[in-house]
């Protein structure tokens, strides 16, 4: 049985534990059909689990699932969801000793829907390694490939565990812009990543987890809304008047901070054009001034305390 | 003075560089150690396949298994109306074979053979050919004595024969053929009216001070092949391993050196070839030597100089297992490799059995270090053949360290 | 369900199968390594076994030294014996044909007793057995011609009871003995012994009987290490897991992965049997029909058990480990190696664990139109094993993740 629904994904407090972690707790959630829904959160945060939960790879504890429709509890159910999705892993593999293209077509296979594999090949880019062994590419090119097989298909609904980890700067931005084409399709999309600008990038909805549990939900503008800091704007002066003066100036715009040579301006009104202003009209010296917008790695640090990454320096 | 300021630091540089030494050997070898508890087939091939290799070997060969089979076998007897030798003594040769036969007994008092009777003839009285109903009852063994045997065998200017039919494929078949040929061997004595041989035999065991059974041949045939197979697939499992985790480039990034690392690795075989023999030993032992009344046996096969023979081959299989491990890439497929290639070894190498009078394999098995081995252990433990027994080990320690040389030759940290 | 949906769906079933036999095969022709050791295992299986156990392609030849101590002099008037010539020209002295019909060779030794004693020499020269002819002997033997009553003349049998072979050396021996004693004493053979061979197998010889045996040996090893890690390998790069999410059953998983195991086998198979033909004369008269239906439902029972190993075993490490202290045991008991009949009763009836004991029983009745009959029983459980463990195999296969 199908429930035809406006949405893709619908899960009701799902719970799966081991032994020691209680790996996913509680988490409901809703995907609107022709979203990219994105999954953000920290190594461990439960992100694998709660995707494959809904692939249907892995059991569950408790708590209810659909996906297109279907009930991830019915056999018959899950059945007809497969021929429906696509999925890539997070340690995605494939045949080591078959080309890109046996590999593609083996996956095909599975299918009783399929698109041409040479569209797949050009939609990732793999048009020159088209006849290399999966083993001989490197790991960039494997993961790519690995998002073609996800598609081979023409999944109405694809899950895609960290699609860029991995990839440099450039392979990522080639990947935005499949997933992107995904969108335009219509098709739905749930992405996990890591990195922030990912999911501010390509999400319609991000669901901040940590620990198992859905800290936060929105679009990535509500979520730096609610839970963002506020903008930041430093004023790079040099001498203790400049900032003596910025601090008589400037005052009502928030609360400042004041560090060696500069001053902090927290605020949620007042943009960089008006600052510069000000202080042209009063005359204020000032070496440099810039602005901090808040993100949703403030978002992640407000909501839990932590850092999402180890060190930004990663997510480049 | 001088000299003094210069040969303090010197002497306190040596000693930390050996502490250093020891320490990281040290740390090399706990870290094995605690690999191997969560390495099931490093303990598998250490402990479990040899406990397996003496259990198995031990229960098929063991004498003391071994005697205590009966044999079943088919008789079809033509009646047989005896021969007067003289008045009044009548003799039955038929059924004197057959009492003879069926009076015969194992070592444990066990009727040697079981009797049973093919008919003459079948429902419709048709004759029964022994051949074919030896095949349909799936037996191996069918004597066929004629009509009127004991008037034959005296009557006859030539000899009386009796038939045998047997399957030549049994193991079974000939070891009764040869019974029954010493059965009528007799037979023919007494009816040439002599009451034995003149001829015969005297069999010396030159070892029977040692009392030795084939459990004492098998023991030190699976230390040697568990020596070979733990350090020789251990080796190159790890090190194949170690290289495709870059775990080579970041020892090298240490100050670990290659002297340290092949020292650590030689050190865990070391105990690992002290865990198997311990637990092959300690297995045999108590199922094939405790039952019998030999709880002795286990401190008299012990000899010190196990030690330089454990030592030539841990220093040798190590040694082939770095060399191995130059070759291959794949440490699942190395297992694999080197696991078909240390099967047919241990046949060759006479671990089980002897293979001396065997042509062919007797020559390859001179060419085989493990055959060495296997003989030092045998010649130190059980036969306690001084001699032999050094002979040996030197010609193990030839090999061990030849080996050993190459494959830390071959083990370049810095550039793998 | 609409006929055309039915048929359908059975064609996409079978196209799964197929994408997954094929790509295991085309996976399995591009990895040299694995084509190597496919052909090279059953041939090394083949010819160590067919030396070692079943004696064919080489004689065995036990070197056996003897020290002739006897100087009895050629010549004496009444009795022109030399009974020490005599038993070791039937030990096959300077008669190279006659030595290897018996299984030894002799290799004259000489030291003085009276300096080392045998035993001591022995263990110096490493020496196995040695037979002496002690000083006297023929005399004594003579004397016994003479008087029925004199002693015993004994020769001397030195062994080292670590070789095996000792005893089969000392009933070579023995029996040459008894052959001269028969001669010397004009001992009439009253009673013969003509042997045959039962009827069917006159035309086949051990080997006959034999490589079908070690065939079944290589396939159950080589099959199931091979699936055993193919199954944990896959679970640990994840692929099973990323095929347990597309329309693949696991059903359809599991027989592929028996479609291959069948067509590998028969490809061993037929190496090792001309491997056989080649080595040792193998007759391929001695194939039946039947043979090919055991060694399907074989190589389908062995594939089951191998995927049931892989569900309780999860590392590739582990995996292999747990199916080599399946197969060895097998291996040895089963009856294709070893004759079972020389092994004692409780390892025989140990043997009825393993599912070769069965197939190997298949094996052998199926070579001769006398035991024919009885196949049936055998065949019957092989291939009621190889369905049930193949339901079982993939039934109890891990397609999701815990
Ligand atoms: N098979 C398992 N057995 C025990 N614990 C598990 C298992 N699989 C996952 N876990 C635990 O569940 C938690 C969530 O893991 P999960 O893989 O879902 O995290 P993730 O968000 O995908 O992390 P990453 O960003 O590193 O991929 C972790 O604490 C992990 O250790
Ligand atoms: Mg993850």
């Amino acid at each position: 049985m199908k429930l035809e629904n406006e949405h893709a994904i619908i899960t009701e407090d799902l719970v799966k534990k081991y032994k020691n972690v209680v790996a996913v707790d509680g988490i409901s959630l809703k995907v609107k059909k022709g979203e990219v829904f994105a999954f953000l959160g920290p190594n461990g945060a439960g992100k694998t689990t709660t995707v494959e939960i809904l692939e249907g790879v892995r059991t569950k504890t408790s708590g209810k699932a659909y996906v297109l429709g279907y009930d991830i509890d019915k056999r018959q159910d899950l059945e007809q969801l497969k021929k429906k999705i696509g999925t890539l892993p997070q340690e995605f593999n494939t045949h080591q000793n078959l080309t890109v293209r046996e590999n593609l077509k083996f996956w095909s296979r599975m299918y009783a829907k399929n698109l041409p594999i040479d569209d797949l090949i050009a939609l990732v880019n793999l048009e020159e390694k088209a006849k290399e062994r999966y083993k001989n590419l490197s790991g960039g090119l494997q993961r790519r490939l690995g998002i073609a097989i996800a598609l081979v298909n023409d999944p109405e609904l694809v899950f895609l565990d960290e699609p860029t980890t991995g990839l440099d700067p450039r392979a990522r931005r080639e990947t935005w812009a499949v997933i992107e084409g995904l969108k335009q399709k219509g098709k739905t999309v749930f992405l996990t990543t890591h990195y922030m600008e990912e999911a501010e990038v390509l999400a319609d909805t991000v669901a901040i987890i940590h620990k198992g549990k859905i800290v936060a939900l929105g679009s990535p503008a509500e979520l730096i809304d609610k839970y963002g800091s506020e903008n930041k704007i430093i004023v790079r002066g040099s001498s203790s008047k400049t900032r003596d003066l910025i601090h008589r100036t400037l005052f009502q715009l928030g609360p400042m901070e004041t560090a060696e040579g500069e001053v902090m301006i927290s605020t949620k009104k007042a943009k960089i054009a008006e600052v510069i202003e000000l202080l042209e009209k009063e005359k204020v010296p000032y070496r440099d001034i810039i602005t901090q917008r808040p993100s949703l790695e403030d978002v992640f640090l407000n909501l839990t305390g932590e850092r999402l990454l180890g060190e930004r320096g990663d997510e480049d | 003075m001088a000299p003094q300021k210069k040969d303090k630091p010197n002497k306190d540089g040596l000693k930390t560089s050996i502490t250093m030494f020891f320490k990281r050997v040290f740390g090399f070898v706990s870290a094995s150690f605690i690999d191997f508890r969560r390495s099931p087939l490093t303990i598998f091939f250490a402990i479990a396949y040899p406990v397996i290799l003496i259990l198995l070997f031990g229960a098929i060969f063991s004498e003391h298994t071994q005697t205590l089979n009966s044999f079943t076998i088919y008789i079809q007897a033509e009646p047989d109306a005896g021969f007067e030798i003289a008045p009044g003594m009548e003799i039955n040769l038929t059924e004197t074979l057959l009492t003879t036969l069926a009076t015969m007994e194992t070592n444990d008092s066990e009727p040697l053979f079981i009797l049973h009777y093919i008919p003459l003839l079948d429902e419709h009285t048709i004759p029964i050919d022994p051949g074919k109903y030896l095949e349909e009852v799936d037996g191996y063994f069918c004597l066929v004595i004629p009509a009127n045997f004991t008037m034959l065998v005296y009557n006859n200017a030539t000899s009386a024969n009796l038939t045998v039919i047997m399957d030549e494929n049994s193991q079974s078949a000939k070891i009764v053929y040869n019974i029954i040929k010493e059965v009528i061997y007799g037979f023919n004595l007494f009816l040439a009216g002599e009451s034995e041989t003149h001829i015969d035999m005297e069999t010396i065991d030159i070892y029977l001070e040692e009392k030795i059974e084939y459990l004492d041949f098998l023991v030190p045939g699976i230390i040697g092949v568990a020596l070979m197979n733990n350090a020789v697939m251990g080796t190159i499992n790890r090190y194949s391993s170690f290289r495709n985790a870059g775990l080579f480039r970041k020892l090298a990034s240490t100050p670990m050196t290659r002297t340290e690392l092949v020292t650590g690795e030689t050190v865990w075989q070391g105990f690992l070839a002290i865990i198997s023999t311990a637990a092959i030993m300690i297995f045999g032992w108590l199922f094939f030597k405790v039952p019998f009344g030999k709880a002795a046996w286990i401190i008299e096969v012990l000899d010190w100089k196990m030690i330089p023979i454990l030592i030539a081959g841990v220093l040798g299989f190590t040694g082939l297992g770095m060399i191995g491990s130059r070759f291959v890439k794949n440490p699942d497929a190395a297992t694999a490799a080197a696991n078909f290639l240390a099967f047919p070894m241990m046949f060759l190498c006479g671990a089980f059995f002897d293979v001396s009078g065997i042509a062919g394999v007797n020559v390859i098995s001179k060419l085989l270090p493990l055959t060495y081995i296997i003989d030092a252990l045998r010649a130190t433990m059980i036969t306690k053949n001084v001699s032999l027994a050094w002979y040996n080990i030197g010609i193990s320690f030839a090999f061990g360290i030849g080996f050993f040389i190459i494959g830390v030759i071959l083990t370049n940290i810095k550039n793998e | 369900m609409s006929k055309r949906r039915f048929f359908k769906n059975i064609y996409l079933s079978l196209r799964r199968i197929w994408a997954e036999t094929s790509r295991i095969g085309l996976g399995w022709v591009r990895s040299p390594a694995a084509v190597f050791f496919t052909f090279i295992y059953p041939i090394i299986m083949i010819l160590l076994f067919g030396y070692l156990f079943a004696g064919e392609g080489t004689t065995t030849l036990y070197s056996l030294p003897y020290l002739n101590e006897d100087t009895y002099q050629v010549g004496n008037a009444t009795l022109p014996y030399y009974p020490a010539q005599e038993l070791l020209t039937e030990l096959g002295l300077n008669n190279d044909s006659l030595g290897e019909a018996l299984g030894i060779k002799l290799i004259p030794v000489n030291f003085n007793t009276s300096e080392i004693l045998p035993q001591n020499w022995m263990k110096e020269q490493n020496a196995a057995y040695l037979l002496r002819i002690p000083k006297g002997w023929s005399a004594m033997v003579n004397a016994s011609l003479l008087n029925a009553s004199a002693p015993k003349a004994l020769v001397q049998y030195y062994y080292d009871p670590g070789y095996t072979s000792s005893t089969e050396v000392m009933k070579i021996i023995d029996n040459a003995l008894k052959e001269l004693n028969a001669q010397l004493f004009n001992i009439e053979t009253s009673i013969g012994i003509i042997t045959t061979t039962t009827p069917e197998r006159e035309e086949l010889s051990y080997i006959d009987f034999y490589i079908p045996g070690i065939i079944m040996v290589t396939l159950s090893t080589s099959g199931m290490m091979g699936l055993v890690s193919t199954v944990a390998e896959g679970r640990r790069n994840g692929i099973i897991f990323k095929m347990s999410a597309t329309p693949m059953k696991k059903w359809e998983w599991a027989l592929a992965q028996e479609i291959w195991q069948i067509i590998i086998s028969l490809v061993i198979a037929l190496l090792t049997a001309l491997t056989g033909v080649i080595a040792f004369g193998f007759q391929l008269s001695a194939i039946h029909p039947l043979h090919v239906v055991i060694l399907i439902f074989g190589s389908m029972t062995f594939a089951g058990l191998a995927l049931i190993i892989a569900r309780f075993v999860k590392s590739p490490e582990g995996a292999v480990a747990a199916t080599l202290a399946f197969v060895f045991p097998q291996m040895f008991l089963s009856g294709s190696i070893i004759p079972p009949e020389v092994m004692p009763e409780f390892l025989q009836q140990i043997a009825r664990i393993f599912p070769l004991y069965y197939i190997a029983k298949a094996m052998r009745a199926a070579m001769l139109e006398a035991t024919l009959p009885k196949v049936w029983l055998p065949l019957g459980i092989t291939i009621a094993m190889g369905v049930i463990f193949f339901i079982l195999g993939s039934a109890l296969t891990i397609w999701k993740k815990d």
